[in-house]
């Protein structure tokens, strides 16, 4: 309980001095060590707009010929050298833009918020997830986006590997420099893809018109029926599906696994895994050789 | 004919670059004011505005080939907000998001279109395992591209390597004994690595242009991006790049839907793209090539997860 208020006191300061920062045009807030909640809102955002800038005077004597006459280039001049601008110029932080007030790269345009980009930890927690046999649908709902994205952090990691296989080398402090700039997302409750829900809308080209009387009743399953497509709940039924059938898998339903034969002449650097429709049994060959199978349970 | 400049003062257009002239004209931009203009004259330098941002470097025929008058939105299952707007007119642009040039300049990996153009034409990006030479490829959503990794330093860095030791002491070696122009590129691109791996320093103002759309996946261990899927516009969200609101793109989208008759290769790409977006089931939907590709990643039916 001390801590939790301890922590709260800390962020009211960190705010009243990043609001004096941000006055005097002082630099970044000095780093605070109890929490990362305080750290990311201890940053303060600096704003490089022409008139968020703190203005410099610079006497006409130390400009050129060209600059001085024209007023463009010497607005230009004196924006490049205050103080926030050399930041811009010269820094990796994540907390600068065109507007003090919104976090978005554009302020004109506020409806572009992107989200943060995953960093390299959290793609390979998912990588690792993945190898150990979850699915690309219960990945995409326990991370909160879609499956296709779970599919290039997949096939990125394997690239990742490859590399690390071959011995080239990896640009470690590049990775870091931008991972930190974009304010890549660390843990999973950071991530705010907006694209878990996706279910596509059937757009037909020509639109379809149904005469009616005036007190027949119309309902979305009859338009369902129409379009010919399945209502939102049975889409929503059979993605939830798609997950859970998955873990009943584990249980009852197979015997443990087998193994059947060990063949190392079999060798290769696949896995190959085969599902025999009559029985219901899967089996695989695993890159040792190995043949292994897991037998359905029959149900007389 | 005298080329008017790319990065103007006076004419203040914003271009896709991390130009300091750029940066500038971007801190001092204020949306032009369109009271007491024609509708024409609206439309007009909505078009003009929005288009120096969007492909400045294609013609206007070539744009008018890749715009298509149809715009995707996506509205997701939970209910939505009550005063949540889809930003439909914002998917003006969509099209040329898949650009290969455009989408290295997304991925950050180059400071700008023409850079980005430039180490495409000269052999150092490759999509899905393949070199391509291509600027104008359209990306498929699942599409990887990897580009060179001291290609990436060179243009995404603030200062050229400067060589230790060592390196230098082999180079002098080197340039007596061979004046091999091959070496010499061997020995400046392995210093090019050596600060990706070491010691980055990013370019001016890269800091303040920095984001990821949300429909690329970028590893920067290994400078290369997924084209996850087609950028779409959302509920109070518009996954476009753009610094212009949506009322410009709405403008701009009435200055060009008067050519849409003059499109022949629109109505091949619209049959392709018909269907917006396919979850990962084959039993949702048969028909023609979706946003998604067939995922080969994973079976279609379940199997158990410890075998």
């Amino acid at each position: 309980m001390l801590s939790v208020r301890f922590q709260k006191v800390v962020k009211i300061v960190n705010r009243l001095s990043s609001t004096a920062a941000i006055q005097s045009n002082l630099p970044e807030n000095p780093e605070n060590e109890f929490s990362e909640e305080s750290m990311e809102h201890s940053i303060p955002r600096i704003s490089i707009a022409y008139n968020d800038v703190s203005p410099v005077h610079i006497p006409d004597e130390s400009l050129s010929p060209s600059v001085r006459s024209h007023h463009l280039r010497r607005k230009m001049v004196e924006w490049l050298s205050s103080p926030e601008v050399k930041k811009a110029y010269h820094n990796k932080s994540t907390n600068i833009g065109f507007s003090r007030n919104s976090s978005a790269p554009f302020p004109l345009n506020p409806l572009f918020h992107p989200a943060k980009p995953l960093s390299h930890l959290l793609r390979q927690k998912i990588y690792e997830k993945y190898s150990k046999g979850d699915s690309l649908e219960k990945l995409a709902k326990e991370y909160k986006t879609c499956p296709q994205r779970v599919e290039a952090i997949v096939k990125l990691a394997r690239i990742n590997e490859s590399w690390g296989n071959n011995g080239t080398p990896v640009l470690e402090s590049y990775s870091r420099v931008m991972e930190k700039m974009l304010n890549a997302c660390q843990k999973r409750e950071e991530i705010q893809f907006n694209d878990d829900n996706d279910i596509a809308v059937k757009t037909t080209m020509v639109q379809r018109w149904k005469v009616l009387p005036e007190n027949e009743p119309y309902t979305t399953k009859d338009a369902a029926k129409e379009l010919g497509w399945p209502p939102l709940s049975e889409l929503l039924a059979s993605a939830e599906a798609a997950v859970s059938t998955k873990a009943s898998c584990n249980d009852a339903t197979y015997e443990p696994t087998k193994l059947v034969e060990k063949s190392p002449f079999m060798k290769s650097h696949r896995i190959y895994r085969m599902r025999d429709i009559s029985s219901g049994d899967v089996w695989k060959r695993d890159i040792d050789g190995s043949l292994y199978v897991r037998r359905k349970k029959k149900v007389f | 004919m005298v080329k008017k400049p790319k990065f103007s003062l006076s004419r203040q257009l914003l271009r896709p670059s991390w130009n300091k002239y750029n940066a500038f004209n971007f801190a001092c931009k204020k949306l032009p004011n369109l009271n007491g203009k024609t509708l024409f004259q609206k439309k007009w330098i909505a078009k003009r505005e929005t288009r120096s941002f969007h492909g400045p470097h294609l013609r206007e025929y070539q744009f008018k080939n890749y715009f298509e008058s149809k715009l995707l939105g996506m509205t997701s299952v939970n209910s939505p907000a009550e005063n949540s707007k889809i930003p439909f007119m914002s998917q003006l642009y969509a099209p040329l998001e898949s650009r290969l040039d455009i989408a290295l300049h997304r991925a950050m990996f180059a400071s700008s279109v023409e850079q980005a153009h430039k180490i495409i034409v000269s052999n150092k990006v490759s999509v899905n395992g393949i070199r391509e030479k291509r600027a104008h490829l359209r990306l498929e959503p699942g599409d990887v591209v990897t580009v060179d990794p001291a290609t990436v330093m060179r243009s995404v860095s603030s200062f050229k390597p400067t060589k230790s030791s060592a390196s230098s002491a082999e180079a002098t070696q080197d340039a007596q004994d061979t004046r091999d122009e091959k070496a010499v590129k061997a020995q400046t691109n392995k210093a090019w690595l050596e600060m990706g791996v070491e010691k980055f320093i990013p370019k001016p103002f890269m800091c303040v242009f920095a984001f990821i759309p949300s429909y690329l996946e970028v590893c920067f261990r290994t400078c290369s991006f997924v084209y996850v899927r087609h950028p779409i516009a959302r509920a109070n969200m518009s996954e476009v790049p753009s610094p212009f609101p949506e009322r410009f793109h709405a403008l701009a989208y009435n200055y060009y839907i008067r050519f849409r008759a003059m499109r022949q290769s629109l109505k091949k790409h619209q049959a392709k793209h018909m269907i917006p977006q396919r979850i990962h089931d084959p039993k949702f939907y048969r028909g023609p090539r979706s946003l998604y590709r067939n995922a080969a990643v994973s079976p279609s039916t379940p199997l158990p997860s410890d075998f």
